[in-house]
């Protein structure tokens, strides 16, 4: 029995790794002043943590603790993409620390609790991504969850960044209700909480056509869909990832929607594989709403971060497509893979960019970047790549992944949806040009170029915007080089 | 009538009175001292049903944690005395909306018990099921990470917390969170 549970925590150590090294962080911050040691902990042990589960990446598939957790290919590959993108907010975070500004100040005195959250959060996310129980799917989009709303208000003392949090606050616990009770309606329809247990028992009862189980369907859906932000459930996300610091809402863009695509590619083709014809429809046309509206509300957006939101929100859609077309025996999981490794690097180089640029008080408006080119050239061309590359034009990899998974919808007969997709994609194309010509074709000068810009003094900034840029330009040109790296570790289940 | 029985018809008549009381005192906090008498009252007949995991966690989390929210809602509101008004009159229309909904209730609750009752599974007796000592079991077996994986968030929201409000207390100028004048 005990010896179960210690060779378990063994096997278990890409997930525990994170809650022991938040625990060392706390105990650090309690026993030591000073930020930079805190720091400097976390970040030896996030690439500690990478270097570990890169070796592991094709370990085999083990079930730990009773079935509570499962640990595949899969898992092993959304770990990694978690652990690196908590490893370049991290970065980001740190030529703050030097602001002598009176937020920054008040704020930057609990930076060892702001990483504490951080790294619970990872925590969150790595249970989620690989639980197989009901119990620690709902645990771990908590831990998640909770971990993110503390990041949000960060800047306590400034009212954007308070407002950003209570909002996030109020509706995720709104979307957690939902995601109980659909998880409860699972459970009592099936009297199971493993999914294995639970699919063979829909499988062999011929539960699908029960009642209980359509209702748990479409409270999954949508508290997945307040989660991921598709479109009628997206109303929070501009006021969020306005209010919240710029490298969390980096954070926000990302890690939650790695983390919920993984859930929910387990929960729907895990054990909701029978009932598949009546899910996909509803998520499709979710998808397809977010794409569309998504990419025609960013339209009429004045403020940079609202409008980099409605963008996410366009991008869950494809994430959110990208996540039906892995349809087990018929599709390949690998478009999603691949559009979660590059939107991820490209969104990151992008809020990099801004949080560089920003000035913290007052709100960045789409128009302050007018004339960037011609006085901040390098950075100037840096935003203009990874804002092509998230309009998905040819020669960077935005394009590649966004082909992928038309070609799969084709492939699968979904020739409406690809159609919808397209269309949303060219009207995102015009709110997308427009920074640019703003950046590089208008004669005026906006305030962007005269603010102070960040002392990067560790060149963390420029590190992650250079390799965010690489990724997207050899994405783009030559897509096998990655492209058999997420197969070779996604091959061997 | 066993004695099990006859303490039931006690417990649930206790119930009920005490939950007319919480009803009808005109002051709020007399209301919620009624309540936490009711929620005692519960527990019991959960611990009457064999389930005494449940009748602690009724005690602790209803009139532990939530009555304090009560308390401190009402503390909050400051509500004038002469506001509440004196007639503890409840409006007709209400009144018969209420005893419709509830005897709705009672009548499906009459014409569903029996057969749901036939679909459960008998009860053996000495049964350990739903005691502390069979869930803590399974807690600490079967869904051990789950148990600690709670332990994690509160922690978590701990941190959260303290992320949250913390105020420098050596900043004589910041009293309650307000600068002085």
């Amino acid at each position: 029995m005990f010896e179960r549970l210690l060779v378990d925590s063994q096997m278990a150590l890409p997930i525990l790794g994170w809650a022991i090294l938040a625990i060392l962080v706390l105990m650090i911050k309690i026993c030591t002043r000073g930020v930079w040691l805190p720091l400097f902990a976390t970040v030896i042990g996030l690439i500690g943590l990478i270097f570990y589960s890169a070796t592991h990446l094709n370990s085999g598939a083990q079930d730990l603790f009773h079935g509570a957790l499962k640990m595949d290919s899969s898992f092993y590959l959304f770990n990694l993409i978690g652990l690196g993108i908590h490893l370049a907010v991290v970065l980001m975070l740190i030529p703050g620390l030097e602001r002598t500004s009176k937020i920054f100040k008040v704020s930057y005195e609990q930076f060892p609790e702001l990483l504490i959250c951080l790294l619970f959060s990872g925590f969150g996310l790595s249970v989620l991504i690989a639980a197989s129980d009901l119990s620690t799917l709902f645990l771990g989009l908590e831990t998640l969850s909770i971990g993110v709303y503390c990041l949000c208000g960060f800047y306590r003392t400034e009212i954007r960044s308070t407002e950003s949090a209570f909002k996030y606050l109020m509706i995720g616990a709104f979307s957690t209700v939902l995601f109980l009770y659909g998880l409860a309606f699972v459970y009592g329809a099936t009297g199971a909480t493993n999914y294995s247990q639970i699919q063979s028992i829909i499988e062999q009862s011929h539960l699908a056509h029960q009642p209980l189980l359509m209702i748990a369907v479409a409270f999954l859906i949508a508290a997945f869909a307040f989660k991921l932000a598709f479109v009628p459930f997206h109303l929070y996300v501009p006021d969020v990832y306005e209010g919240a610091p710029t490298p969390i809402t980096a954070y926000l863009a990302t890690v939650i929607k790695v983390g919920v695509i993984a859930a929910a590619f387990k929960v729907f083709w895990g054990f909701f594989g029978s009932l598949a014809d009546y899910w996909e429809p509803f998520w499709m046309t979710l998808c397809v709403l977010s794409i569309l509206l998504g990419n025609i509300l960013a339209l009429q957006q004045k403020t940079l971060k609202k409008l980099l939101a409605y963008s996410s929100i366009s991008h869950s859609g494809f994430l959110g497509l990208a996540m039906v077309l892995t349809h087990p025996g018929v599709g390949t999981t690998y478009p999603l893979m691949a559009y979660l490794v590059v939107y991820s690097a490209v969104t990151l180089g992008l809020f990099s960019s801004i949080s560089f640029l920003e000035n913290r008080e007052q709100v960045f408006l789409v128009e302050d970047l007018k004339g960037l080119g011609q006085k901040r050239f390098w950075t100037a061309l840096f935003i203009g790549i990874f804002i092509l590359a998230l309009a998905g034009l040819p020669p960077f990899a935005g394009f590649m992944i966004k082909f992928w998974i038309l070609e799969a919808l084709i492939e699968q007969h979904h020739i409406g949806v690809a159609i919808a997709a397209i269309c949303g994609s060219v009207i995102g194309a015009a709110y997308y040009l427009r920074i640019l010509m703003l950046m590089f074709m208008s004669e005026e000068q906006g305030s962007a170029s005269e603010w102070v810009v960040l002392k990067d003094r560790l060149y963390v900034l420029r590190l992650i915007v250079f390799l965010a840029a690489i990724l997207s330009l050899v994405g783009g040109m030559r897509p096998q080089l990655y492209a058999d790296w997420i197969l070779s570790a996604l091959a061997l289940k | 009538m066993e004695n099990s029985q006859i303490v039931f018809f006690i417990f649930s008549a206790l119930i009920l009175v005490t939950a007319g009381l919480v009803a009808f005192r005109p002051r709020p906090v007399e209301s919620a001292m009624w309540l936490i008498l009711n929620f005692f009252l519960t527990a019991g007949l959960y611990v009457l049903l064999g389930s005494h995991f449940v009748a602690v966690i009724q005690v602790l989390v209803y009139a532990g944690a939530i009555m304090v929210l009560f308390v401190f809602v009402i503390l909050l509101l400051n509500l004038d005395p002469r506001e509440l008004g004196t007639d503890s009159s409840v409006s007709w229309g209400s009144l018969i909306l209420f005893v419709a909904f509830l005897s709705f209730i009672l009548l499906s609750l009459h014409v569903t018990t029996p057969e749901l009752l036939e679909k459960m599974p008998p009860i053996k007796a000495g049964s350990t099921f739903g005691t502390v000592e069979a869930l803590s079991k399974t807690l600490l077996t079967d869904y051990i990470f789950g148990f600690e994986m709670a332990g994690v968030i509160l922690l978590l929201a701990i941190m959260g917390v303290g992320l949250l409000a913390y105020r420098k207390i050596n900043n004589p100028r910041i009293v309650n969170g307000s600068e002085r004048p």
